[in-house]
C-alpha cells in the first residue's frame, strides 16, 4: 500500500503534450492551407484536363474570392465588384499591381512556338469563384493579357 | 587477494542475469516501430483530411487574346501557310437578361446557353475541329459560371482553341 502511493507521483503529462503538439501543428498547417485564397467555390464542369508535368514549372495561381467569403484581407473593387484577388496566396490591391506581379513572376519567354502551344513561361491557373460576375474577372484576364500571358487555365470543380 | 573478485564477476555475468537479458532482447527485436507508426498515422490522417477539404479540380485551357502592337494591323498572310484555309472564327456573346444569361452567336440570337451549344455542336460536325476558334465575349454582369459553361461546352465538343475576349 505504501509502495503504491509512493509510485504515484502526479499525472504523466508527456502523452498529453504529444497530443496537444500534434493538434497545434495540425491546425497551424490547416490554417495556412485554408487561407483566404482557398475560400473559393469553383464552377463545376463535367469535362476538363489534368495538367501534366509542365516541365517542372510551378503554376502561378490567381485566386479570386467573393467579398462575402470568409477572410481577413479587406476586399478591393475589381471592375466595380468587391472581391479578393491573390497571386500565389499573396493579396493584390488592383489590376496594376497584378500586372506587375505577373510580369515579375512569370519568367521565361512569352513567345509561342506554335499556335495553341503553351509558351515557356509558367502556366497560369485562374481559380475564380463561380458567383463572381464577369465584371470582376475581366480586369484580371486583361492584366494577364497585358503581361503577355497567352493562355490561362480556368480551374473548375470535377464532379465527385 | 586475487581470488576475491572472481566469484563476484562470475555472479554478475552468471546464469540468472544473463538469462534475463536474453529474455529482454528477445522481446524487443529490431527498432521500436511504435513512434514511427504514430507519426505516419498522423501524416496519413492529415493528408486525407486536407484532400477532403480541397476537393478535386481540373482545368479548362483558355487562350488570352493579345492586342496587336500599336500601329500594326493584321499581318497579310504569306508563305506556304497562306495556302491552307484560315480558321473559322466564331464569336459567342453573352448578355444578362434579368437573372438569366442569353447567348448570341453561331446563327442564334438571344437564346439560352444550351441552345447555342447545340448550334455549335451542329456546326462542329461539318467543320474540322482544329479549324474552329471560339471567342467568348461576356457582357457586364454575366456570372463567371456561365462563361465557364460555354467554355466547358466547347471543350466537350473537342474544340481546343477557345478564348475569352478582354476588351
Amino acid at each position: 500500500m505504501a509502495i503504491q502511493t509512493r509510485g504515484f507521483e502526479g499525472i504523466n503529462v508527456t502523452p498529453l503534450i504529444d497530443v496537444v503538439m500534434c493538434l497545434i501543428i495540425f491546425f497551424l498547417i490547416v490554417g495556412k492551407l485554408a487561407s483566404d485564397a482557398s475560400a473559393v467555390r469553383l464552377p463545376g464542369s463535367a469535362v476538363g484536363r489534368v495538367p501534366g508535368e509542365d516541365g517542372g514549372r510551378r503554376p502561378l495561381v490567381i485566386s479570386m474570392a467573393l467579398a462575402a467569403a470568409p477572410g481577413a484581407t479587406p476586399p478591393v473593387s475589381w471592375g466595380g465588384v468587391m472581391a479578393r484577388v491573390f497571386v500565389d496566396g499573396q493579396s493584390v490591391s488592383g489590376p496594376g499591381e497584378l500586372e506587375g506581379l505577373l510580369r515579375e513572376r512569370l519568367g521565361g519567354s512569352p513567345a509561342a512556338t506554335e499556335p495553341g502551344a503553351m509558351p515557356a513561361q509558367r502556366p497560369v491557373h485562374l481559380r475564380a469563384d463561380r458567383d463572381l460576375p464577369w465584371d470582376a474577372v475581366q480586369p484580371v484576364l486583361q492584366a494577364c493579357s497585358k503581361a503577355g500571358v497567352l493562355g490561362v487555365r480556368l480551374a473548375t470543380e470535377r464532379p465527385r | 587477494m586475487s581470488a576475491a573478485p572472481a566469484p563476484s564477476r562470475r555472479r554478475r555475468s552468471g546464469g540468472y542475469r544473463r538469462r534475463s537479458a536474453l529474455h529482454g532482447s528477445s522481446l524487443h527485436f529490431g527498432p521500436n516501430m511504435t513512434p514511427m507508426v504514430d507519426v505516419v498515422m498522423v501524416i496519413l490522417v492529415f493528408f486525407m483530411a486536407s484532400a477532403a477539404f480541397m476537393g478535386p479540380e481540373w482545368f479548362l485551357k483558355s487562350l488570352v487574346p493579345q492586342k496587336p502592337p500599336e500601329g500594326t494591323g493584321v499581318a497579310p498572310a504569306s508563305g506556304p501557310a497562306a495556302l491552307s484555309l484560315p480558321p473559322v472564327q466564331l464569336e459567342i456573346t453573352l448578355a444578362l437578361d434579368g437573372a438569366t444569361t442569353r447567348a448570341t452567336g453561331v446563327g442564334k440570337t438571344g437564346v439560352a446557353i444550351d441552345d447555342v451549344l447545340d448550334a455549335l455542336r451542329a456546326f462542329a460536325q461539318d467543320t474540322p475541329k482544329d479549324k474552329i476558334e471560339v471567342l467568348i465575349r461576356p457582357g457586364p454582369g454575366v456570372p463567371y459560371r456561365d462563361v465557364v459553361r460555354i467554355h466547358e461546352g466547347c471543350e466537350r465538343l473537342g474544340l481546343g482553341r477557345v478564348g475569352i475576349a478582354t476588351p
